[in-house]
């Protein structure tokens, strides 16, 4: 098992063989810069001035060779590694609870292979979205993941945590655009699954390490499948008299297959605020959905499904508000989650999206709602939602809490903020979602992943982890693979609550 | 800056991310610590458990003030609009002298002395004495510090330009500076001095209009930089391609096709790119006029390269980066060429011959590099 990491100059030195005595960053300044991700906890932490964990070495591999030198020299000595992608994310992935070594991913960035004929590049996946799609519009090439935080966020850490992007519902999750990846156990043994995911040749072993999240693995190299730029993108937008009315229209036109790239619908809640303060689109009636549908293609199917959809909005009683609104909506879909829209300390805020069948989708949102804005209404809990991602059976939901005077002690808040989560998995579970749709795991939700399965796929999950990583060195603490060792100053208890 | 808008900057970048993809210094380094979000949180934290307020910690914190290489690309890319490279340069003046990397004790120490990076910085040659501080000219042509010391070819091809079109035009007979070396060291005090300094030399002369031959000048000059007040200037200032422009559009100066456009009259015409410079570019967003400037050749053909305007990689000419750190300016350069070269272009015009010489000293056979003023006066009819 590992054991709580501590500064030690001989090992620095080794490391410092393997990549280069510039990319091993021991300074406290450095470690600093790596103790947060976007999780509340800790930004929350670091906030009230207090000491965040910190890894021991920050170290910037370039290749394979390096990772297989690092990991080996963490293996002998028991020493944690925390894969670096973006740093990104929203769980608390990259916290390097027990100290160790921070391995920073993204120089690992190149374009490997753009395959013109296929719509397939294969990328090291330390390359970050935006220059990514970049480096494709150039071609005429799109990679339509477009996730809010496509700017800070890797290939890498997107396979890690299953992401979404905002055209997902045509294009597919994180998951869905994985052909074949290349990845490092902790023995360094690098493992490259089938070059194309549809076989009948075993197990589909690339899954074994989209969603790892780094406890398993180090994905080295992914090859996505990508698109040529649409000829048109459209938007429109609608309001439906009752957010039950929105998801029904959202759910026959995935069921009818009209095509939809894009359909958000927002709980009156997020229509009365976020679509007010963001597009400018106010709205009076209290109980109405506002919804964002988009399409892309060629123009002249594109007026086939615009026609389709009308039809089924229509017949749920909901009003086609014009293209001017999906256009804004479009344009400015990023802002909701930037200053000065974005939550920010000293808010506490959540999202805590999940994603279940039609037939429990507004049963799951209510009861949640009611639970949330009942048991903490004495601190203003506010509640809202919006519906983005949708499939042939079923749909997520983004729904987030807010309280914009938490408590100042950061223990209580710490302890407030984990009784929101608790509270909001279970209902999440019990209600036939999942602990998350899009976001991963990380360490926020960690302690709900046993809950998420029966005791022994749950044990199964673990039996895997300790056939790659018997020593437990990779990202320890995360997706519920907690080890035995102590956390720096107790944190992983208090964090994770 | 002041320290209203400092903090408030420092507030908002310190948990964000949104611009760090284009980070120059970042997409290099790859340290967190060297991002926009890495500078603000270090900011944020020291004194507190989170960061030591300890003299390593300082030193290093110093070192990352000065290897910003002050693109402006975060601020450009800003969600929001929030000036970081200014508070940077704040955060340089904020730095301990005791703290400061080697490199840079030298340049303030230089800069305290002359006023610029130049142990003995020289005047602008090419022009007639006689033409040095002459008042109540159509234009004081502002050489700046870089073009006086470095590329004097750039003042002498403005000045044909203007001499062609017949504009009655001006220099300083003893150009200083406006401010931007002390700036960028740091320096803020000396660098308000020196500018108000030269503006007061300016608006004796009474020019009808500066123009200024560098991006970093017409900045300052144009009260572009926080912390510099120029507001003391009674001519307007422009930069050298917008007021060519219009000399072009107003009949009073006529361009060829010949020059640089093509080396025989049957060849093809050479495919001519413009490179949006830091200051020009990403700070004054000045896109339109040297494009428009540069299509008015006849004959020749342009291409627009796919990383332009605001995301055209910097050259690595600011922030005095090329002196404070040569290795990490010249790294910044080759990527910059690494989006130029291969597009089939075979003529790179800048507003900035400190991009210029950035791009040149890459030594790249394929292309050649020149300040628009160059480009002109080879076309000139
Ligand atoms: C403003 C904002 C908006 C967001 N919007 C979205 C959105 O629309 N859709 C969405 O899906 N997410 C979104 N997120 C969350 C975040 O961007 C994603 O979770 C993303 O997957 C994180 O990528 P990263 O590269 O930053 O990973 P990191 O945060 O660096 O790491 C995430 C996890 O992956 C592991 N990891 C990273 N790289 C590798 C690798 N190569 N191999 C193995 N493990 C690895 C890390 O150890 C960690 O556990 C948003 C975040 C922000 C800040
Ligand atoms: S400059 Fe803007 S985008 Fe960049 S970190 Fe600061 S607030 Fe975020
Ligand atoms: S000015 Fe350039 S190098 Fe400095 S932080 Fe901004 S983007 Fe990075």
């Amino acid at each position: 098992m590992i054991k709580e990491a501590h500064f030690n100059e001989g090992f620095r030195k080794e490391l410092a063989d393997v990549v280069g005595p510039d990319r091993v960053l021991t300074s406290e300044v450095d470690r600093l810069a790596y103790a947060n991700d976007v999780f509340w906890i800790p930004n929350l932490w670091i906030d009230r001035k207090k000491e965040p964990p910190k890894a021991d070495y920050i170290v910037q591999p370039g290749s394979v060779e390096e990772i297989q030198g690092i990991l080996a020299l963490a293996n002998r000595d028991k020493v944690p590694v925390v894969p670096w992608g973006g740093g990104s994310g929203s769980q608390g992935g990259v916290i390097p609870l027990y100290g160790g070594i921070m391995m920073d991913l993204k120089r690992l960035n190149k374009i490997i292979d753009i395959d013109e004929t296929s719509y397939t590049v294969t990328v090291e996946t330390g390359i970050n979205n935006t220059l990514l799609e970049k480096a494709l519009n150039e071609r005429g090439l799109t990679f339509p993941h477009y996730p809010a935080s496509a700017n800070c966020g890797s290939i890498g850490g997107f396979i890690a945590h299953r992401g979404s992007g905002t055209l997902s519902t045509k294009y597919g999750k994180m998951e869905d655009f994985v052909l074949s990846v290349e990845a490092i156990l902790p023995s360094g043994k690098l493992i490259q699954t089938m070059p194309i995911p549809k076989h009948a040749s075993g197990p589909g072993l690339h899954e074994l390490f989209v969603g790892c999240e780094g406890t398993f693995a180090i994905v080295t190299k992914a090859t996505l499948q990508i698109y040529k730029l649409p000829e048109e993108r459209r938007f429109s937008s609608y309001l439906f008299p009752t957010l039950e009315a929105g998801l029904e229209a959202g759910r026959r036109m995935m069921a009818e297959g009209v095509g939809i790239s894009a359909c958000r619908l927002y709980d009156p809640g997020s229509t009365k605020t976020k679509v007010g303060d963001v597009l400018g689109i106010k709205v009076d009636n209290d109980d109405a959905s506002y919804m964002v549908i988009g399409l892309d293609g060629h123009s002249e199917m594109i007026d086939v499904q615009e026609k389709l959809i009308n039809k089924i909005v229509e017949g749920l009683d909901g009003k086609n508000m014009g293209r001017e609104g999906g256009n804004r909506w479009w344009e400015q879909r990023y802002h909701f989650y930037y200053p000065p829209y974005e939550f920010r300390l000293p808010w506490m805020y959540g999202t805590m999206d999940t994603v279940c069948l039609y037939k429990d989708m507004a049963r799951l949102y209510r009861a949640k709602k009611e639970a949330l804005e009942t048991n903490f209404k004495q601190h203003g809990i506010r509640y809202i939602a919006h519906f983005s991602h949708w499939y042939k059976w079923g749909v997520m939901v983004y729904d987030r809490f807010i309280i914009e005077e938490p408590p100042t002690d950061p223990y209580e808040a710490i302890k407030l903020h984990n009784e929101i989560w608790n509270m909001s998995v279970r209902i999440s579970l019990e209600n036939g979602g999942v602990i998350n749709e899009h976001h991963g795991v990380g360490l926020k939700l960690s302690r709900f992943v046993k809950d998420a399965f029966n005791k022994d796929t749950f044990e199964f999950l673990k039996d895997l982890k300790n056939v790659t990583d018997p020593n437990g060195i990779l990202n320890p603490g995360k997706m519920g693979m907690a080890p035995d060792a102590p956390s720096q100053r107790g944190l992983m208890e208090l964090w994770t609550g | 800056m002041d320290r209203i808008e400092y903090e408030k900057t420092i507030k908002a970048c310190r948990f964000c991310l949104m611009c760090r993809h284009m980070c120059t210094v970042g997409n290099i380094s790859y340290a967190e610590a060297n991002t926009p979000r890495g500078h603000a949180l270090m900011l944020d934290c020291v004194g507190g458990e989170a960061l030591a307020d300890t003299s390593e910690n300082r030193s290093r914190m110093a070192e990352i003030w000065f290897g910003c290489c002050y693109c402006g690309h975060c601020q450009n890319n800003c969600v929001s609009s929030y000036p970081h490279p200014d508070a940077m340069m704040t955060a340089r003046a904020e730095a301990d002298e005791s703290h400061l990397p080697e490199r840079a004790k030298a340049l303030r120490a230089i800069v305290a002395k002359t006023g610029e990076f130049y142990e003995n910085p020289v005047q602008a040659g090419g022009a007639s004495d006689a033409a040095k501080g002459k008042a109540g000219a159509d234009v004081l042509l502002y050489i700046g510090s870089f073009t006086r010391n470095e590329d004097s070819g750039v003042a002498d091809a403005a000045i044909s330009v203007l001499e062609k079109a017949g504009v009655s035009y001006t220099l300083l007979a003893d150009e200083k500076g406006v401010g931007m070396a002390p700036f960028l060291m740091g320096m803020t005090d000396v660098a308000q001095t020196q500018l108000a300094a030269e503006i007061e030399k300016i608006n004796a002369l009474k020019p009808g209009m500066v123009v200024t031959l560098s991006p970093d000048d017409l900045r300052v000059l144009a009260g572009g930089v926080s912390g510099l007040d120029a507001s003391g200037l009674t001519a307007p200032v422009t930069g050298f391609a917008a007021f060519t422009l219009g000399l072009v559009k107003a009949g009073a100066l006529a361009l060829s096709g010949g020059g640089a456009a093509s080396a025989t009259p049957t060849a093809a015409p050479a495919l001519i790119a413009y490179h949006d410079s830091d200051q020009g570019g990403r700070f004054l967003q000045d896109y339109d006029a040297p494009r428009e400037l540069v299509q008015s050749i006849p004959g020749i053909a342009y291409k627009e390269l796919f990383w332009a305007k605001g995301e055209a990689a910097s050259a690595g000419e600011s922030g005095a980066i090329r002196l404070l750190n040569p290795e990490l300016a010249s790294k910044i350069a080759e990527k910059r060429i690494g989006q130029i070269a291969g597009r089939g272009v075979s003529i790179v015009a800048t507003d900035s011959p400190e991009a210029k010489a950035q791009l040149v000293g890459q030594g790249n056979k394929d292309v050649k590099f020149m300040h628009i003023a160059e480009l002109i006066k080879q076309h000139i009819a």
